[in-house]
């Protein structure tokens, strides 16, 4: 209990200094939002106007307070580019990335566990060699060029998917996603092979499995029941910490596929200085991050007692 | 054995994955009877009277119609709301007679008393296109389908003015006393189409307008606007047929795409200019000889090759080559490096000097524009420093005339050379381009190029203009663009204007 007080406590001033820096960042880029909205041709007059419509104009302290008097009641702002609520916009935007991120994690798990699985129970011989060498090639490529290898290949070639989008009802969301969440989970899935099979591969040689395979225990119940899930602890940390990865990961993802994502409407929002979109888009991340830690700080104690004597 | 078993229940796992969700395909099927189209940039603000960006115009230009409307070559005028039209003798005053058979999406009949909100509207709010009523004097409904304007002067472009889609006719009774946001939001009109949905940044939705007045219009009764920002992704969404065309395929894909049997790779004609601004409050661009000397030490032809793959065409007057009263016989600068050298030792300036370019970062043309004209001018003894920045920070510096060279364009938005004249080379509006260009040799024809109704001696005036500008060559004026387009060869009737806007509303696409 006093091991989750203090986590919480020291990400608090944290999370204040976060919003600082974001607020300051942000406007220490050049370039302005009325500029940039109205365009190359706009009147200065206009500039002007719209600056003073949108409060640009008053000192930065004055603009931070306002930020932190509006956020603190829930209001997140207008986006300056549509003219629409932020909080509106949203919703939408986050189920598309939330959706597409955990995608992303199952797909990812759904090949790296029989693929650890296979390697670790074959180990140095070659099915092991083939796997091990396999995984090293997503390593090597980056992501926005598998995506457009995929979107030649399923989509182009064989038709099998949508090139772009998000589609309609679940069903369609989940098509429009597949390819998406196959080009992120992709070198996820690499990695969390490798640490599967190594830790597999430790929990193998410790003595309670020796024991337990003494004891006569079936292979497959050895396997399952204690190899396995011993081996799964430290892959939630990593699973903790991809899962911050592939939030960044959803930017170039979603400009590939034409996702309306957070990543995507992020990149828009920077290029446009849509300061309260930006402002908010990296809070939201920021404080995704600081969450995942937390919470998986907060869960490690529970698997592993030893971490709260720490 | 147990672990093989897992390996192939996680493969059914998937290939059911995989299968249940190409079920979700035969959703396709019922599409038909919409058209999809990809776009680069998506629509962010739909109010007519204060937007400049083509995404917003293209996609509002569905919703909302004007008096009169531009023609599809965009060198004329067609009925649009007004069925018909009369100017007295003197130019100053213009009586529009409305067609009585036109509905705004709601229902209502178009009036005049709409025309005459919406046109005060587009003068008296602050925005890029109150100029286009500026010689407006008065704007009154004579009768419920009359409409009479009178001028402070006779003005040249006035009837190209009034078809601009800042004075798109909206309905007073919905936005009298509404907020900006809410036309931009949810727009009403009287055009082919309507808004249904708007998902912003990602997809318009529009639904035919059933009280549009050309019956048996739009031809397709849903249209689709949708956000597909990367070019290869774009390009593959209208080759695999999830879409069924889409705007700007780069280039440098011209080619490819021209010999894919399903597609029609258009290249439509426009009024895109591409230019440098030249800063001529500085030494030493303030000198008419070295800027001469640049244009002549400019390859326009090889520009052409290494920017457009050969499908744009040299640049040989301000003016694009589909507007009216383009000279069709000025030769331009043809690229001549003695004569550049010539002039650079006449005009004093030592060399080799430099000079910085300014431009934007993330543009797929503004990049290999910048690298040729680094080694073109090198060879007269400019050395030319590339200063890429992002979009918004360039456009500020660009405003603040923090630059020397900046690499931009134009597009007209009426089929007048007026608008681009009174920009580019008159000083009130932009600077002259921000070049800070001003003659008064210049500003006086100008100004008769404004007041001058008879065609033919307008015709003379810009062309003297025409002339004055290249000998004076406060920018330097690089290529024509054309629009590009590709659709699928099934979406039959697409048109799209010079001045940029598509037309779908003839557009059929078949199964």
């Amino acid at each position: 209990m006093n091991y989750a007080v203090r986590r919480i406590g020291q990400t608090l001033p944290v999370a204040v200094l976060v919003t600082v820096l974001i607020f300051l960042l942000i406007k220490l880029l050049p370039g302005d939002p009325a500029a940039a909205i109205l365009g190359e041709r706009a009147s200065d007059a206009a500039i002007r106007a719209l600056r003073t419509q949108w409060g640009l104009d008053r000192p930065l302290w004055e603009q931070y307070a306002v930020y932190m008097g509006n956020l603190a009641t829930g209001n997140l702002g207008l986006s300056l580019r549509y003219q629409t609520p932020v909080a509106d916009l949203l919703p939408r935007r986050a189920t598309v990335t939330l959706f597409l991120v955990l995608y992303s994690m199952a797909l990812s798990i759904l090949v790296a566990v029989p693929l650890a699985l296979v390697a670790a129970v074959h180990r140095d011989r070659w099915p092991d060699q083939l796997i091990r060498g396999l995984i090293a090639l997503p390593l090597a490529s980056p992501a926005f060029w598998i995506g457009i290898l995929l979107l030649i290949v399923f989509a182009l070639k064989l038709g099998w998917f949508p090139a772009a989008g998000y589609g309609e009802g679940a069903l369609g969301h989940l098509r429009h996603l597949f390819l998406p969440a196959l080009t992120l989970s992709y070198a996820f899935a690499a990695v969390l092979t490798r640490n599967l099979r190594s830790s597999l591969i430790d929990v193998q040689e410790t003595t309670y499995v020796d024991f337990a395979r003494a004891k006569g225990l079936d292979q497959r119940v050895v396997l399952f029941r204690h190899v396995l899930r011993a081996a799964l602890l430290p892959i939630v940390t990593l699973i903790g910490v991809r899962l911050s990865y592939a939030i960044g990961g959803s930017l170039v993802i979603e400009t590939v596929f034409a996702l309306p994502g957070l990543g995507s409407w992020m990149v828009d929002s920077i290029m446009a200085r849509d300061y309260m979109v930006v402002q908010t888009l990296t809070l939201i991340f920021a404080f995704g991050a600081m969450l995942i830690n937390l919470t998986t700080d907060l869960i490690y104690p529970l698997l592993d007692p030893r971490v709260r004597m720490g | 054995m147990r672990i093989l078993r897992l390996v192939l229940a996680c493969a059914v796992v998937a290939g059911l994955l995989v299968t249940g969700l190409s079920l979700g395909a035969s959703n396709a099927a019922a599409m038909k009877q919409v058209i999809r189209f990809g776009v680069n940039r998506a629509a962010e603000n739909l109010d007519p009277v204060t937007q400049d960006a083509n995404p917003d115009i293209w996609a509002f230009m569905q919703i909302y119609q004007q008096l009169v409307r531009v023609n599809v070559k965009g060198d004329g005028f067609d009925p649009d709301l007004a069925e018909r039209w009369s100017t007295a003798p003197d130019g100053k005053t213009w009586t529009f007679f409305l067609r009585r058979n036109a509905g705004f999406s709601n229902g209502d009949p178009v009036k005049a008393s709409d025309v005459v909100w919406s046109l005060k509207r587009a003068r008296d709010t602050k925005g890029p296109w109150q100029w286009a009523l500026e010689p407006v004097q008065d704007i009154m409904a004579k009768d419920d389908y009359t409409v009479v304007i009178t001028l402070k002067e006779a003005w040249g472009p006035f009837l190209a003015d009034i078809s601009l889609f800042s004075n798109s006719i909206l309905p007073e009774k919905v936005f009298k006393d509404a907020k900006a946001e809410e036309i931009s939001n949810k727009p009403v009109g009287s055009g082919p189409f309507m808004l249904v949905e708007w998902k912003k940044g990602e997809e318009l939705v529009m639904k035919a307008n059933p009280h549009y007045y050309e019956k048996g219009l739009p031809r397709t009764p849903e249209l689709r606007i949708r956000y597909i920002p990367d070019d290869n992704s774009r390009i593959i969404a209208v080759q695999s047929g999830d879409v069924d065309g889409i705007d700007y395929p780069p280039f440098s894909r011209v080619n490819e795409l021209k010999k894919d049997p399903k597609l029609d790779m258009q290249l439509n004609p426009s009024t895109a200019v591409a230019h440098l601004s030249l800063n001529n409050r500085v030494a030493p661009l303030n000198n008419v000889k070295f800027r001469q000397a640049l244009a002549y030490a400019t390859d326009r032809a090889a520009i052409v090759k290494a920017v457009c793959f050969g499908y744009c065409t040299p640049a040989t007057t301000f003016l694009p080559m589909t507007t009216p009263f383009f000279n069709k016989n000025s030769k331009g600068y043809v690229y001549d490096l003695n004569k550049a050298k010539q002039l650079i030792r006449e005009s004093g300036v030592k060399t080799p000097t430099t000079l910085k370019l300014l431009f934007r970062s993330n543009d797929a043309v503004h990049q290999p524009t910048a690298v040729t004209l680094r080694a073109m001018w090198a060879k007269v003894g400019v050395n030319l420093v590339l200063e890429p920045l992002d979009r918004a920070t360039a456009t500020k510096r660009y405003r603040a005339n923090e630059f020397q060279v900046y690499i931009t364009g134009w597009t007209n938005d009426i089929p007048d050379p007026a608008q681009l004249a009174s920009y580019e080379l008159g000083f009130t509006e932009s600077e002259s381009y921000h070049s800070g260009y001003k003659t008064k040799a210049m500003d006086e024809l100008l100004a008769k190029g404004l007041r001058e109704v008879n065609v033919e001696k307008r015709r003379q005036i810009y062309h003297q203009i025409q002339e004055l500008a290249l000998k004076d060559s406060p920018l330097i004026w690089l290529y024509y663009a054309p629009y590009t387009i590709t659709i699928n060869k099934k979406m039959k009737g697409f048109v799209q204007m010079a001045t940029g806007p598509w037309i779908f509303k003839n557009v059929t696409v078949s199964e």
